[in-house]
């Protein structure tokens, strides 16, 4: 199974990127495979492309601002939550897409 | 958007898409408004902190500075209300966005008048979006209709209707922020500190962040170092209480961890302490904002101006006294410090550490 985030924090260089360690790290321990884009104060990093989205099996967007392209998701069942619960629980947060996607 | 439905979650309100918007102009705000301010900030080191006052006499590189600072710093209320409107309805906002935050400038509503200028122009458009229109018209509509109107519009309201309220009270705002002294200066500021100390860039530190930088926008630069010298305090307090508690009280994960805090403390960066925090809720949250109000207060107290909202360490020497700031900084991470090494309990008998690495360093 493959899946996609989206990480994103009003000032963009601390919860962007600890949400996206965490993101990262969760699903890896659920054995999936997993790609995070953040979009932090550099602008967008490790961008998910159409190949990724036409891959991809669902989405996880963790973010508090109005993200970039959100638009591109269409396609892929999308779970909404706000960045701090990515830095907190990231692994329940993965855990819901996949209970939801099944 | 296929969007999944979160079971136990509120749904996203009309509330939540407010708070998003205004969040996304912050995001955009922040360059702007820390570029502006350490560029004036490097202008005052070089020609004097009053150089503002003697720009007409002098002509110097400082003056050149100060005038591109100024420049950038003079976009920050445009910016917020630019983006929160490309927030709410895309990018037909940005244009009639911008209007409404030059125009809060010329109004005196300065920063809180930038924002609901966007907060209107957002909804707005976003009506402006849902009238029908012949197709071979509908091109027309993002590039001259919604920029006209739309202007003029939101334009006429904020002069004839809200900016009357907001630009009084601006005033009040100023006269209460300028007539304090003593004992209610020094609660200001330990009110901002221990805010910004509570949760670490959650949203109690960040409305106290908000109302603080918005005050830095118009003007106001002696909250601004409150609140940067009250946020230092907390990561570099809690690495002091790893030391001071030693092994008996925190685990060697944590004690590792902690000189990164030395590193993120430096730099402003509080979220560090967000492992710590979510381990030991209470004792951290009581430790950190007392130590967050005591340097908030004094701060506030001493007048220290910092034009600068971030940059941490590397801003000091720009703000008007920086001695006393490192001062305020070192006295609250200590009563931080001290007080979280007797608040913590010793880690139990034969501890194993849990992994806790830190995904910032």
């Amino acid at each position: 199974m493959y899946i996609v985030c989206v990480t994103s924090c009003p000032v963009g260089i601390a919860h962007t990127y600890m949400a996206a360690a965490n993101l990262e790290k969760a699903a890896k321990a659920k054995g999936l495979e997993v790609k995070v884009e953040t979009q932090g104060a550099q602008g967008v990093e490790n961008e998910i492309t159409k190949e990724d989205i036409k891959r991809a099996d669902g989405c996880i967007i963790a973010s508090d601002i109005r993200i970039k392209n959100s638009g591109r998701f269409e396609p892929i069942p999308t779970l909404n939550v706000s960045v701090s619960e990515a830095v907190k629980d990231a692994k329940s947060i993965v855990e819901e897409l996949l209970e939801a996607i099944e | 958007m296929a969007e999944i439905k979160r079971k136990s979650k509120s749904k996203k309100n009309q509330f939540m898409f407010l708070k998003d918007s205004i969040m996304t102009g912050i995001s955009y705000m922040i360059p702007v408004i820390v570029g502006g301010g350490v560029l004036q900030a490097i202008a005052k080191m070089l020609g004097g902190y009053d150089i503002a006052t003697r720009m007409t006499d002098i002509d110097s590189l400082a003056k050149v500075i100060m005038l591109i600072g100024q420049a950038l710093m003079g976009f920050t209320v445009p910016a917020i209300a630019a983006f929160i409107a490309y927030a709410m309805a895309d990018k037909p906002g940005i244009a009639p966005g911008l209007a409404m935050g030059a125009i809060a400038t010329t109004l005196n509503t300065g920063f809180v008048g930038g924002l609901v200028g966007g907060i209107l122009v957002g909804y707005l458009v976003i009506a402006a979006k849902k009238i029908k229109v012949p197709k071979a018209l509908s091109g027309i509509m993002p590039i001259l209709v919604i920029p006209t109107l739309v202007t003029l519009a939101a334009g006429l309201i904020m002069y004839y209707i809200l900016g009357i309220p907001i630009s009084a009270f601006m005033k009040l705002l100023t006269g209460f922020l300028t007539s304090l002294n003593g004992g209610s200066k020094f609660l200001f500021g330990a009110v901002i500190g221990a805010m910004i100390c509570a949760d670490h860039g959650g949203p109690i530190n960040k409305t106290a962040a908000l109302f603080v930088n918005g005050l830095n926008a118009d003007g106001f630069f002696i909250p601004t170092s409150a609140k940067m010298c009250a946020g230092m305090t907390a990561p570099m307090g809690i690495a002091l209480a790893t030391f001071l508690g030693g092994k008996k009280k925190f685990s060697d994960g944590e004690r590792e961890q902690a000189k990164s805090l030395v590193l993120l403390s430096a730099c402003y960066v509080q979220e560090g302490v967000i492992p710590f925090l979510l381990k030991d809720p209470v004792r951290v949250c009581a430790s950190c904002m007392t130590g967050g109000a005591i340097t908030g207060g004094l701060c506030m107290m001493a007048g220290l101006e910092s034009p600068a909202v971030h940059g941490g360490a590397f801003v000091i020497a720009m703000t008007s006294n920086p001695l006393l700031f490192i001062g305020f900084w070192a006295l609250g991470a200590c009563i931080t410090g001290v007080l979280y090494a007797i608040l913590r309990r010793p880690l139990p008998e034969g501890y194993i550490d849990e992994d806790m690495s830190s995904p910032l360093i």
